[in-house]
This record gives structure tokens, sequence and C-alpha cells, in this order.
């Protein structure tokens, strides 16, 4: 915006002076001439941003760690999470052996929790890759298009979205069976709505905006533009969004867990953990607090990651 | 400039306020708190809480899936006979009765007694309105094949007098399904429920029913014995147990039945308050359903009946306060398997196990057995019970994958579809007589699983009329050895029957077994 | 304006209609039906039984017969009884539904009223050391379980006061003060652990259009900072909160589940689910009405109120 208006106003003064004076002003000629400084390229521009807030850094290093960390779960020398030892039933941290405590069965916390790790992650990750996906190309859709279709897709998503997912996922466990996949399928069947909703107003902010009547204006058409144009702008509300929902998935699995219908025993996932540790909140308090320490730290690297992406991609925010 | 000040000011200002009143509120609270706790305690009422809202007063209900329904039940229904605390049987509502002959007992009602809120007399013809509506089949009540198989018919045979006349000789006493005596005015049909009122005779009156917050009675002023020196007993629905703990501690509950180990511990270590817990007549066995292709194989079967390790769960669970048991918990002392015999019978043999399964074909490795086990998802420690047989036959090469299910659907699986290999349950005996405790073939419960046998048939048969204690022993004992042998069922354990009661409850003794309420009325508890 | 309205109202109809379509289907599709609830495991359910109790709650009609004849009644008013409390459902709905209600909105405001002044500081001050610090806090806020810190508040309570709030509800009207007592942790506590997510939209909003020409513009014409916030900014930035906070509302009729179970109130949420687990249908469909007309008007609330906050979205 800043550098159309002072194109205009350059082109026009030189309008303007070539009119009346057959002599250019050599301070103009000089500017006019010489070239702009030559712009780096986009990857290092965001890469120095990215480094220029630490934060971001920081939040990305959790993030990575943890994802390193679930994947390379099984080569570390742990305990089996799942089995049981009844001559130490709620040891604490720095008993011989487990290093973090035992649970309320007698399996090794440490262990537990960084197997925790990977299911709580993955089916995070599942859920909001899935649901943002999904839920943004609908919600592009519904918003640019409008007309009939918004309104069957809306009223759809209204549905879903006014039931409580306990209903769901009654449905889903008892008709195919409870496991991780299903759990899975219905988080996302309830959290599509919200990035369809999100990027449905988005898309309907930026439709009316001079920038697209102008590109319809020019002959453009309507798949252009949705692309082009108005998904990279409706695009970071997404993106911080879907950052932020993962830790959102990671606490809706554990009021699941509370319910009773969370995944499956004996798997440890870091929702579950807090379930089960919250009985005896007072006698074991390792056992919760270890497995929300794990999620606070997920929940704060992908925030930061979040508003790193957010500053990235709207840079008139930065001073 | 004015602008500016005015806004800042007015947040301050509004922030001041909003802080001072809740300030205020919070002091008057602990004010009334301390007036409440005051008032508790020199209240008169017994305040407990129940997890799930009962589900209705009818004594034929059969919504009855929990066991607060019971307890409310026995506050405002008499029965005809109960237990003292030396376990025999004692007249409550019956004063007296008599057997004829082998197929006949006639019961002599108290004279005098009279329905809540009425001025209705009980008589005989009550009584057999009442069994004419138990046996109605459109109403489908709970007992309803108790009285097929065992009764012929119930007469009237006097005003205060009713006549059974039996199909079974020699049934026992126990044994025998007799209707509540319920007012006949209270209903408009017979096949009308009676969910939230009641029409019966006992020493508590249903006063209030707010839906899912409280269920509250009132003493019967006219109760025809010891009318109850407290005034109110209260039931608050309180779905999680650490919530009544704390209202324990706070002092807005006086009375409370625990199911987990670590609240009852928290609660041990209050003033105030006192924690006892005791044998009970519960035990958590798992259903085997004898229809599944995975277990037919008998290796297989007595490879699950060694492979547990039942004391791991006495230890886990209980925290010791438990015990290991078969089909009868060890707590009815007169009939249950002598401790020596159940560990051997039940013994935890892991190398044992593991033969028998590779005679069956499987092995520790790449073939090992795949079973699933079913649970109820929030209901007690079933979840947990499920764990740790997971982890105990992991051990010996069998692989179990745990299915929780929502009551309705674990229903629908048990009774209908089949569609699983174990499934966690509990029991009880009815009383420390095992009365209702074992199932014949055709009895549905045992339809569904299947794996019944004659022989186990007659000898339940045979244990409903044998009158001699030793001899009803000898063959309660041999029932026990033969569901155990044949795994009818995996028998577990026997968790404590924890209670949790504030020391103004004066004269309050917990029942051996289970809790009963009547307590409060039979031994005049009082409150100070 | 009017017209815009009253497409919106025309609107709602088939939304409300195509939820109870969907938890009729879903319900049936359950296993486990309410004659499994009814008869249990008990010893005596026989065919005759069974058939008897589907004739008497009249599940033994196909479905599409039980759907349009629950719809024709509730045409008339008639929402007809619970099966598992044998009282109309709607005595049973209004009972909970004001319980509700009061719960959501007290904590929206509370949400609303602290999200709003974090949102805007932080945006004002991006990036400093407060900044970062607030936002370190909310991250802590948004990653406790809300039963979890419920709980462990009620245990804190209970241990350290002998006090925890009344367990036994009293409605606003009986008594006030109790009333307040114990709704007031519940609310206060769902409020302020929205503020972090909330906070979050305002200060994002609100840097938004802090970059925008015309907010440029009113501070070149001279106005005061504060004056530019309050006239134009938050006006704009409002947005996205209204969403939010519209469509927690919206959730409440029945997303008070987990503050119902851990603080023992007797709202809609547990009755959903206890009717659930109980299929007991006349009740699950009388919620699933009024759950689905909460989210519907409250839907409409807030685009009323984006159609009045941005002219440019009416006109389509």
């Amino acid at each position: 915006m800043r550098g159309s208006t002072h194109a205009f106003a350059t082109s026009e003064g030189r309008h303007t002076m070539s009119v009346t004076n057959t002599e250019p002003i050599p301070s103009l000629a000089r500017r006019e001439l010489s070239p702009l400084p030559a712009q780096p390229s986009a990857t290092v521009r965001l890469l120095r941003q990215v480094l220029r807030t630490r934060v971001t850094v920081i939040g990305l290093a959790i993030v990575v760690f943890l994802v390193i960390l679930a994947i390379i779960v099984d080569f570390l020398p742990l305990d089996d999470p799942n089995v049981m030892d009844s001559s130490v039933l709620r040891a604490p941290p720095g008993t011989p052996g487990h290093l973090l405590g035992t649970d309320a069965f007698g399996r090794d916390v440490l262990s537990r929790v960084l197997y925790g790790s990977r299911v709580s992650l993955v089916i995070s990750f599942a859920v909001v890759g899935s649901a943002s996906v999904i839920g943004s190309l609908l919600g592009l859709l519904a918003g640019y298009l409008g007309g009939a279709f918004d309104s069957i897709i809306s009223r759809i998503w209204d549905v879903i979205f006014s039931f409580p997912g306990i209903l769901f996922l009654l449905v889903i466990m008892s008709t195919l069976g409870a496991g991780v996949e299903m759990a899975i399928v219905a988080l996302t069947i309830s959290s599509i709505p919200i990035f369809g909703r999100l990027m449905r107003e988005r898309v309907m902010a930026q439709r009316s905006r001079q920038y697209v009547e102008a590109a319809r204006c020019l002959g453009a058409s309507p798949w252009y533009i949705m692309t082009r144009h108005v998904l990279p702008n409706s695009l970071t509300s997404v993106l911080v969004e879907a950052a932020l929902a993962i830790p959102g998935v990671i606490l809706a699995e554990a009021a699941l867990s509370y319910l009773g219908l969370g995944v499956p025993p004996p798997t440890p996932s870091w929702g579950k953990m807090i379930s089960e540790g919250q009985d005896i909140l007072e006698v074991a308090p390792w056992l919760s607090i270890v497995p929300g320490f794990f999620i606070l730290l997920t929940t704060l690297g992908f925030n930061l990651v979040g508003d790193g992406l957010r500053d990235f991609f709207d840079p008139t925010q930065l001073k | 400039m004015k602008n500016r000040l005015s806004r800042r000011d007015f947040f301050k200002l509004s922030g001041s306020a909003a802080f001072a009143a809740a300030a205020a509120g919070y002091g008057r609270q602990l004010t009334l708190a301390a007036e409440r706790l005051a008032a508790l305690q020199g209240g008169n009422a017994v305040v407990t809480a129940v997890g799930t809202e009962p589900v209705g007063m009818d004594v034929c209900n059969p919504w009855a899936l929990g066991t607060a329904f019971w307890g409310l039940l026995g506050l405002a229904y008499d029965s005809w006979w109960s237990y003292d605390r030396d376990l025999n049987v004692v007249p409550d509502l019956a004063e007296s009765w008599e057997r004829p002959d082998d197929s006949t007992v006639v019961f002599n009602i108290r004279q005098g007694v009279k329905y809540h809120n009425s001025n209705r007399e009980l008589t005989a013809d009550d009584v057999v309105w009442s069994y004419e509506r138990f046996i109605n089949e459109d109403l489908g009540c709970w007992s309803l094949t108790e009285y097929q198989q065992h009764v012929e018919t119930i007469e009237a045979s006097g005003t205060h007098q009713f006549t059974v006349r039996l199909k079974t000789p020699n049934l026992l006493l126990t044994r025998i399904p007799l209707p509540m005596a319920v007012n006949p005015d209270a209903y408009a049909n017979p096949t009308d429920l009676l969910m939230q009122q009641e029409a019966g005779t006992g020493p508590w009156v249903l006063n209030e029913w707010e839906t899912e917050s409280y269920v509250s009675f009132v003493r019967n002023e006219n109760y025809w014995g010891a009318v109850p020196l407290i005034e109110e007993f209260r039931f608050q629905v309180i779905p999680e147990e650490q919530a009544t703990v704390a209202a324990m501690r706070a002092g807005q509950l006086n009375f409370l039945t625990i199911a987990k180990i670590d609240n009852f511990r928290q609660l041990q270590n209050e003033s105030g308050i006192t924690a006892v817990a005791g044998p009970s007549l519960e035990f958590r066995r798992v259903n085997v359903n004898h229809f599944s292709e995975n277990l037919q194989n008998p290796d297989v079967l007595q490879a699950l009946r060694f492979g547990i390790n039942r004391q791991q769960f006495v230890d886990t669970l209980t925290q010791g306060l438990g015990q290991v048991s078969g089909p009868l918990s060890p707590a009815v002392t007169s009939f249950a398997l002598p401790q020596d015999e159940l560990n051997e019978l039940q013994a935890y043999d892991p190398d044992r196990a593991r033969s028998l399964l590779s005679n069956a074909g499987y092995n520790d490795s790449d073939n090992r057995l795949r079973l699933d086990c079913l649970s109820i998802a929030g209901f007690k420690d079933f979840n947990d019970v499920a764990q740790i047989l997971q982890a105990n036959l992991a051990d010996i090469g069998v692989d179990i994958e745990i299915r929780i299910q929502e009551v309705g659907v674990w229903v629908d699986s048990r009774v209908t579809l089949h569609d699983y290999d174990l499934s966690i349950n509990d029991h009880s005996s009815g009383g420390f007589d095992p009365d209702f405790t074992y199932y014949r073939s055709d009895q549905a419960e045992q339809e569904w699983t299947g794996g019944g046998d004659p022989e186990l048939d007659s000898l339940i048969d045979a244990s409903n009329v044998e009158e001699d204690v030793d001899a009803r022993r000898e063959i309660l004992q041999n029932i026990q050895r033969k569901l155990i042998e044949n795994v009818r069922e995996l028998y577990l354990y026997s968790p404590p029957v924890m209670e949790a009661y504030s020391n103004h409850l004066v004269g309050y003794e917990p029942w051996p077994g289970s809790t009963n309420l009547r307590v409060f009325d039979k031994e005049q508890v009082r409150i100070e | 304006m009017n017209q815009y309205i009253l497409r919106r109202l025309l609107q709602m109809i088939p939304t409300v209609l195509l939820s109870t379509l969907f938890v009729f289907l879903m319900v049936n599709m359950v296993r486990g039906s309410a004659i499994d609830i009814y008869f249990g495991t008990s010893a005596s359910r026989s065919p005759e039984a069974e058939a008897a109790l589907a004739a008497r709650l009249g599940i033994d009609k196909p479905l599409p017969v039980q759907y349009l004849t629950w719809l024709g009644k509730i045409m008339t008013g008639d929402f007809g009884e619970s099966w598992r409390y044998n009282k109309p459902v709607l005595a049973l709905i209004f009972e909970r539904l004001s319980l509700s209600f009061e719960l959501a909105i007290v904590a929206s405001l509370i949400s609303i009223f602290f999200s709003t002044l974090l949102g805007t500081y932080l945006a004002l001050h991006q990036n400093s050391v407060a900044d970062q610090v607030i936002r370190f806090i909310s991250l802590i806020f948004i990653s406790a379980p809300l039963y979890w810190v419920a709980l462990g508040l009620i245990a804190f309570l209970s241990k350290a006061f002998r006090w925890i709030p009344p367990i036994q509800y009293v409605p606003i009207t009986r008594d006030f003060w109790t009333h307040l007592q114990i709704i007031a942790i519940p609310s206060t506590l769902w409020g302020i652990l929205s503020v972090p997510i909330f906070s979050r939209y305002v200060r994002n909003s609100v840097l938004d259009i802090l970059s925008e020409d015309y907010v440029r513009t009113a501070r070149a014409k001279g106005l005061s900072g504060r004056r530019v916030l309050f006239v134009h900014v938050l006006k704009n930035a409002a947005g996205p909160l209204i969403t939010v906070v519209g469509l927690s509302l919206a959730g409440a009729a029945g997303g008070t589940l987990l503050m119902e179970v851990v603080f023992t109130l007797p709202g809609m949420g547990r009755l959903w689910l206890t009717s659930i687990y109980q299929r007991d249908l006349p009740m699950i469909m009388g919620i699933s009405v009024f759950i689905s007309l909460v989210f519907v008007v409250a839907n409409f609330l807030v685009d009323l109120c984006y159609a009045w906050l941005d002219p440019r979205i009416r006109y389509q």
C-alpha cells in the first residue's frame, strides 16, 4: 500500500516535469535512473526474521525436539511402559530404576510419558492436519462461492458443532469399535467446523476488499482469485489456529479419557496419565505433574511457532 | 484530558468495586459455612452421597442398574424378615411363619401396620395384589423368573396371613421370593411404575426428589417399629468421588460409602471422621464367553485359570485391605472355600499356564493368543482390573485387547451379540447366605455366556433345599470347586467395604459385608 | 437490515430440524437400546416382556414413523415424557437450562472483560517484557485441563478452609447468596481459563486493525491514541472475539458438561449425558432441539453483530 501511493506520486510528478520543463532536474533524474537496492530472496528474509525473534526459535526447537523424541523413543533404553511391578507402587521420582517414579500399577512414569508423546502427538497432528485441510477447503469454497453451497455447508457445520463430541464418540466407538483411529476420526469431524468457520469469516471479509474487486474487473477467474489472492491472506489465521489447536486436541483427548472414552488401555497418552493421576493428586502428585509438564511444553512450543508464523506472514506488525 | 482520566478511573473503580464485592461475598461465605457446619452437626440429618441418581423407587423397576436403588428401597419398604448382627434370621414385617408341609409356608403379618401418608392398613390382600403385579409378564419384574421357577401361588389365608405354595419342596426361607408390601391405592394401574414416589410401610418416608440433585426422606413418625431418632435422610447426587471427599471434609456430608482406595485413605487421615474398611460380600470376576471361538479349547481355559496373579489385584487395587476370592466372597465365612484350598485351586502358576497354551498350539513369540476383554466405561474400578489382567496375561503369552464400552453397549454385547471373549464384572451374594448367587444353565445370566452343565445345575438345586448347615456347606463348596475347575468364570478378588462417617453420628457401627442403611433406624443412631 | 434478519431467522428452522434428525439417527445407530438398559443383565428378560416394553415406549415402529410421530407432537408443543423419570421433558429441561445459561453467560462476561483488557494491552505493547511474561503465564492456563484444575481447587478449598461450594443446588430465586456461592467458582474458573485464548484473538485482531490505513489516518489527524483505540480499533477488532464468544455461548446448552460433573451442578450437560447412557429417547430428542435452538440463536446474534459492525456484509 505504501509503495503504490509513492509510485503514483512519482509518475505524476514525472509527467508534470516533462511537460513544463524540457531539462530534467538532476536529482530527480538520478532518483529515477539509479536502480533499487537488491532485495534478498523470500527465504532469506524468513530466516532472518525467524532468527531475529529468539522466542520463535525456542518454540521451533521445542517442537522439533518433541517430534524427534516421539520418533526415536523405541530406541531409547527405557522400561516397557506397560510392565507392572507391584513391589514399587506409587514410587516417588528418584527411586532406583525409576527416574520419574511409578504409577498406581507400578509402571515406570518416565517411559510412559515418553511413549505417551507418540500417541498424543500423532493424534493431535492427525486431527489438526486433517481438520484444518478439509475445513479450510470447505470454508474457502463456502466463503467465496456463497449461495446455496454456503448455506448447506454452514448448516452441516452448525449441526456438527452444536453437539458435544461425546455423542459422536459413542456412536463411532460402538459401531466401529474404539481405538486410536476412531478417536482421530471423531475428533477430526468435531474440529472441522472450527477451521471451516474461521476460513469462511476471513474469506468473506477479504472478498469485499478492493484488490479482489480489482482482480475480478481485470477478468480473473474465481478460482484464480481464490487461490492466488484470497487464500494466502486468509491462511494466517488458519495456521495460527492450527498451531493453537494442537494442544487443544491433546486436552480434548484427556477429557475423553476422564469420561472413560479415550485411548484404550494400556497405551499411555499424556491426557490419560493426567486422568489417572488425578485421584491420587495428594499422595502421588508427580503422576499428574510430569505429563502436565509435557503438555505445557508442547503448548508453549506450538504457540511460539504459531506466533512466529504469524509475524512472518504479516510483517506490517513488526516495529 | 478529562476523557482519559475518567475512563481510567472508571476501570479502576469498577475493578475495585468488583474486588470488594467478591471479598465481602467470600467473607460472608466463610461465616455461612461455619454456620452450616454447626447446623449439620446440630441438625438432625444423615447426609450421604451417591454417584448416580437412583433411577426410581418402584419395587419392580427393572431400571435397576445401580446399587443406590436398593439402599433407598430398603428405607421406605419393609422386608418380611431380616438378619441380625449374628446373622440369624429374625422376623421383620412378618411376625412369624410356619411350614405346615414341605411345599407350603404360612406367613403371619403384623397387625396395625399403616402405609405412608395413608390410613390404610396392610393386609394379606395387598400382598396378593403385589404378587400378581410381580408376576405380570407385561411388567417384566426383575424377579419374575424366580417366581416362575419356585412359586406355585401366593394366597391370602386370613386378613393378616398369607400362604405361599412352592413348586420346589423344602425351599429355604432365604430362597423364597416374596413380594414387597406396597399400597395398591398408589397405583392407577398395576402396570404403572412409581418412580419418584413410594407406597411403603418402612421407617422413612420419601419427602423430596430433585432430579439429578438429591433425594430426601423424613422419618416415619407412625412407624410400627423403632422410630428413627434422626429426622432426615438425604442422598446427594455427586458423580465425582473426589468431590464427596471434599464435601465430607467441609462438613456437608456426614456419611459415605467409598469405592476408591485413595479416597478412603484421605478420609482416614481426617480428624472428626471415622473411616472403616471391612470384608465385603462383593467380588470381582471375569465373565467367560463360552460361545467364543477362541475359548473352545479347554487347555486355553485352564491356562487362564492358572495364569492370573490374583494377589496382584489385592495389592494394587486394595492396598492389602481386600482378599483373593473364589466364586463366593471369603467374607461369607460359613460357606466359602477355605483360603488354602482356594489358593491351590486358583494357584498362580505361569509355567503351567504356558505349557497348557503350547499344548493348544500357541506360543510366547510368534503365535500369541489374542483375546479381547470388555469393561464398562466409568464404572467403579473395572478399567483398572482390566489393565492388571492384561499385564498378567501378557506374561504367559496372551495379548488382551481391552474394549471399554458404555454401559448400554456392554449390555448389548453381553446379552445379544456375544462378540467378546472376556468381560470384567462383579457380583455380590445378596447376604451372608449365598441365596441368589448361582445361576442354572437355563437362567438368563448363564444362557448368555454358556458353560453351564447339568451336574452343576443339580448341585445348585440341591443347595436351595438343604436345611442342614454342614450338608449345605458341603454342597456349596462343591459348587465352588466345580465353577473354578470348569472355568465357568475367572474369579479374582473381593474389595473391602469402605465407609466413612462423621463422629457426630453416635451409635453407628458398620454392618458386616456391605453397607446397611437400616442400621440408622434399627440401632437408633443419633446425631450430636 | 430487516431483510437480512428475516432471512437468517428462516434459515434457522432447517438447521434445528436437521439436528434433530441427525441425533435421532445417531442414537438409533448406537448399539444397546432402551430395552437393554431397562432389563440390563437381569434374569427376567423374555421376548414377551421385551415386546411389551417396546410397544409401551413406541419403539417397535419403523424409524421414519417414530421420527415423524415425534416431530408431529413437538409441533403442537408436546415434548412427551422422559422414560427414565416419567416427568414431562420440557419441565426437566427448563429446570436446567437456566443454570447452564447462567454459567455460560457469567463466564463469558468475565472472559470478555479480561480478554479485551489483556489483549489490547498486549497488542499495544507487543514484544515487550510484559508481553512475554503474560504470554507464558497464559500458556500455563491453556495447558491445564479444566476439570483437573477444578478438582484440585475443590480439594484445596476443602483442606485449607474446610469449605466447598454448597453441594445442594439452590436456584437464584430461592436464596441469592447460596446460589451465588454455588456458581461463583465454576463460572469464574471457566471464564478465567478462557482468557488466554480469547485475549489472543483480541490481540491479533487489534494488531490487524492497527496497521490499517484508516487508523494511521486517524492518528495523523491528531486524535489521541486512546480515542483512536476505543472509537476505531476496538469496534472493528471485535469481530473474531464476538465469533469465539458467540460460539462458546452457543455451546452453553450442552457444553457445560465437565463443569457440571466436577462441581455437581444440575445442568443440561449432565442430563444430556445421562439420557444418552440411558437411551431415554424423548429426553434426548427434546434436549437436542434445545441445544440446536440455543446454538442457532447464538449464531444468529453473532452474525447480527457482524452485520452491524461491518455494513459490507449486510448486502451480500
